[in-house]
């Protein structure tokens, strides 16, 4: 197997790991590392960005299926702050609560066993815990591969060819002494914090034994509340509440034809019809949708001469919109698929027909009216009317491609502003829905937003265009102010200068920047901004007043 | 006495002649513009430029062009060009927002910088950037977005049009009844044809020297009904306002452009206390 890594960005440490697999972090390669070292650790491995958001998604959708086994079924719900063991501040874990569905399953083993062949089945590797506790399973599901894993990997080790170990099933029966069980598990399965493990870890407190024999009186003043609290939650004292993830009813509707059809006027004409469908059932549930997919199923009929067998194969072709705000408008949505299937029109022929369709808002949002400001009607109407023009350019150009500025607060020009795209994403970046179906939604960062009101008199201070920065060769005066620029062997006098206007980036964002800016007009009438790298001491142009 | 009766009917028939011009011309404009939504004229903002223009401003559904550069010969080798046409053309298209329109900013090379236009007056409340990867998706984008009623402004650094697309985005401002706004440099504007109705020669002037004010030397080379040919010396200063040039007087005063009072006072309070909603 390949080494694969995935990184995320770190404000101060720039690039660093976020998680390897197994064939990396057997070359050395641990999360939270820079991801520079990984040249020299593991130089064939791949890495890519990790997408924290298509993680939490499909964690998401794999609690609404695993819904077939029981009803309740949550994801864990994080604290303020992250905890020990983990290099990843979002959800991981999903918990279940068994009690009275597990004997459906032939008991607890065999349930375990069931949902481990079914995430098997769909790619998981599972760690599954079963505990009378929320704490406990937590702790054995996440913990207890070190029982599991460390023989294996030894006899790995001695015999290179047996196969590596898929998952393991860890159950804590309900008479065992817990206590004794976990007596050898570390301090990180009891779902502590980072200072408060570094803490114990200096104590030389390492696993759970040790940690219940120091006097429970003075452990919270000693590593704070959350200690005590987390003791408690794993040996049943205090009970511990799981939050069920409730996902919605769907909103789909879906299609079958005797005969398969090849003709794109009668698809486009079933999506029409299925759009109808599902708005009324929009219409009902009080709901617009924000995210639709289409599957178009495909039936290929393929003969093999040699064996003179028939067979059939299926396959879909998928469309998958974003809108820009909750849509029940048939002809709006029949308009943008339309569009879609228009661009990327599917092969149809005479050996690949269309059997059917399946259309689904994958994501809605309630239908709310909200007067913004005195002259509403007026302004509701455009609002409508742009959303229908920002669904249509971004279903044709791309969603990364029909954009809105945010300003954030950095002192660094290019850093002052991101582009997000209208639809699809939240103006932190974040998919629509992701956060939202969590129990409980992360604080919004104000820090991180700027005011998107700017200084007075910043319309001639700052450009209009932007560029990457260009290396130009500037003359100076012998008090430092520029008197003419080149560019590839052209040069132009400049007639006036305002500046310098310094500006440095701070010491937690990364390598520092220093520059002074200065706004030049050239002899041709044309403003520059161009400043002066403080720390190399070379000239680059970097926007114009256009 | 004869005299005095010549020259009264030279300037009867001088009068006559020019009424009926004035008649012809209006006859002809009402042919042109008989496909556009019948909107109030959009004001520049600026009382100067409105008094050279027809009917005393922008009527909706105008496609306008500044056309700049053309001049020194070693401009095709400049990285970018910073002489105000984009800055001119973006101070008309936050007029073209009022009434809670929405601007489309053609942001073809991705070099828009948002500070500027915030600074400019601009909310980016209301603003759609396009990032196309082609023209032809650009001309598309614009096409539809000029359509659509909800758009008071569409923006574009757009030199080579040809015929068919620019008669293209014509209909298509008509239909909407915004503004369809570009920029172009006179190399082009030479080459190929332009079907605005209103175009701008934009020469910038001499820095002021304490960079306040940014001044320009326009010159009206196209207005269908206005004063083709007219010259205007304006400016925009740090505020994002225009400045009107008095010659006579020496001093420049700020013009008194159309401000959006209700929809200022209809904001919230948390965006006026400056943090993002």
């Amino acid at each position: 197997m390949l080494p694969r890594v995935l990184y995320s960005n770190d404000s101060r440490r720039g690039r660093v790991v976020a998680a390897a697999n197994a064939t990396a972090r057997k070359a050395g390669v641990l999360p939270g590392m820079p991801l520079a070292q990984l040249a020299a650790l593991c130089p064939d491995a791949q890495w890519e960005e990790h997408d924290t958001d298509a993680d939490l998604e499909e964690l998401l959708s794999l609690t609404e299926q695993l819904q077939s086994f029981s009803p309740i079924v949550g994801i864990e719900e994080l604290d303020a702050h992250a905890w020990a063991g983990r290099s990843l501040r979002q959800p991981q874990a999903i918990s279940m609560e068994i009690r009275g569905t597990a004997s459906w399953f032939g008991g607890e083993q065999a349930m375990a066993t069931s949902l481990q062949a079914w995430l098997a089945h769909r790619g998981y590797v599972a760690c599954i815990g079963i505990a009378d506790t929320l704490g406990a399973a937590w702790g054995i599901a996440n913990y207890s591969f070190r029982n599991h894993i460390a023989p294996v990997m030894e006899l790995l080790e001695s015999r290179p060819g047996l196969p590596e170990p898929q998952s393991w099933i860890e159950i804590l029966p309900e008479d065992a002494n817990r206590e004794a069980h976990l007596a050898n598990y570390p301090i990180e399965a009891l779902r502590l914090e980072t200072d408060c493990t570094a803490k114990l870890h200096r104590l030389g407190i390492r696993t759970i034994a040790p940690l219940l024999r120091l006097p429970r009186s003075s452990l919270p003043s000693r590593f704070g509340p959350s200690l005590l609290r987390r003791i408690d939650h794993c040996f049943g004292s205090l009970e511990e509440p799981l939050r069920v993830f409730h996902s919605g009813d769907p909103m789909v509707t879906e299609r079958e034809w005797e005969h398969p059809i090849s003709d794109l006027a009668w698809v486009e004409s079933a999506i029409e019809n299925a759009c109808i469908d599902l708005c009324k059932k929009m219409t009902l549930a009080g709901c617009g949708a924000l995210r639709i997919a289409c599957q178009l199923i495909l039936e290929k009929q393929s003969i093999d001469l040699r064996s003179q067998d028939t067979t059939s194969q299926s396959r879909a072709y998928v469309m998958q919109l974003s809108l820009f705000q909750a849509s029940q408008d048939p002809l709006h949505l029949a308009w943008l698929l339309k569009g879609q299937l228009q661009l990327h029109p599917p092969r149809l022929g005479s050996d690949i027909a269309i059997r059917g369709i399946r259309l689904e808002a994958t994501l809605t949002a309630s239908l709310q009216w909200r007067q913004h400001d005195l002259f509403a009607e007026v302004s509701v109407q455009h609002r409508d009317a742009a959303a229908k023009l920002i669904d249509g350019l971004s279903a044709r150009l791309g969603r990364n491609r029909v954009v809105a500025p945010t300003i954030v607060r950095d002192p660094i020009p290019e850093a002052q502003v991101r582009m997000r795209p209208l639809t699809g994403l939240k103006p932190d970046g974040s998919l629509q829905d992701t956060k939202r179906k969590l129990p409980r939604a992360p604080k919004r960062d104000f820090a991180q937003e700027g005011s998107l009101e700017t200084p007075e008199n910043a319309f001639l201070s700052r450009p209009t265009e932007l560029i990457q920065p260009t290396p130009v060769i500037v003359a100076c005066e012998a008090w430092g102010e520029p008197t003419s620029i080149s560019i590839d062997r052209h040069s132009w006098r400049i007639v006036a200068v305002a500046g310098p206007e310094r500006i440095e980036s701070g010491w937690w964002s990364g390598p520092m920047q220093r520059r002074e800016y200065y706004r030049i007009a050239l002899q041709t009438g044309d403003w520059w901004w161009i400043y002066r790298d403080m720390k190399t001491n070379t000239w680059y142009l970097h926007g114009a007043f256009a | 006495m004869i005299e005095k009766l010549a020259a009264k009917e030279r300037t009867d028939r001088h009068t006559t002649g020019r009424r009926s011009l004035d008649d012809l011309a209006r006859k002809i404009r009402s042919i042109e513009t008989s496909g556009r939504p019948t909107e109030a004229r959009i004001s520049s903002g600026s009382v100067a430029m409105d008094a050279l223009l027809p009917s005393g401003g922008y009527g909706a559904g105008t496609m306008i062009e500044w056309v700049h550069g053309g001049e020194v010969g070693s401009e095709h080798s400049m990285p970018v060009r910073g002489l105000g046409s984009l800055s001119l053309a973006m101070r008309v298209a936050i007029e073209g927002m009022a009434g809670g329109k929405y601007l489309v900013l053609v942001d073809r090379h991705r070099r828009f910088y948002a500070p500027g236009w915030i600074g400019l007056g601009g909310s980016p409340d209301r603003l759609i950037v396009l990032r196309p990867d082609c023209d032809a998706d650009a001309i598309w984008g614009m096409d539809q977005a000029l359509r659509n009623p909800s758009v008071g402004a569409v923006v574009a650094s757009m030199h080579r049009l040809d015929d068919r697309v620019a008669r293209r985005l014509q209909l298509a401002t008509e239909q909407g009844g915004g503004l369809g706004i570009f920029v172009r440099d006179a190399h082009a504007a030479r080459r190929y044809p332009s079907w605005a109705e209103v175009q701008w020669r934009v020469r910038p002037s001499m820095p002021s020297r304490d960079w306040q004010t940014r001044w320009f030397d326009l010159e009206l080379m196209r207005a269908g009904g206005g004063r083709s040919g007219s010259r205007l010396r304006i400016g925009l200063n740090a505020r994002g306002q225009w400045v009107e040039y008095s010659e006579g007087m020496g001093v420049s005063h700020e013009s008194a452009g159309a401000l959006h009072l209700a929809s200022e006072l209809a904001k919230p309070a948390r965006r006026r206390n400056g943090i993002a909603v």
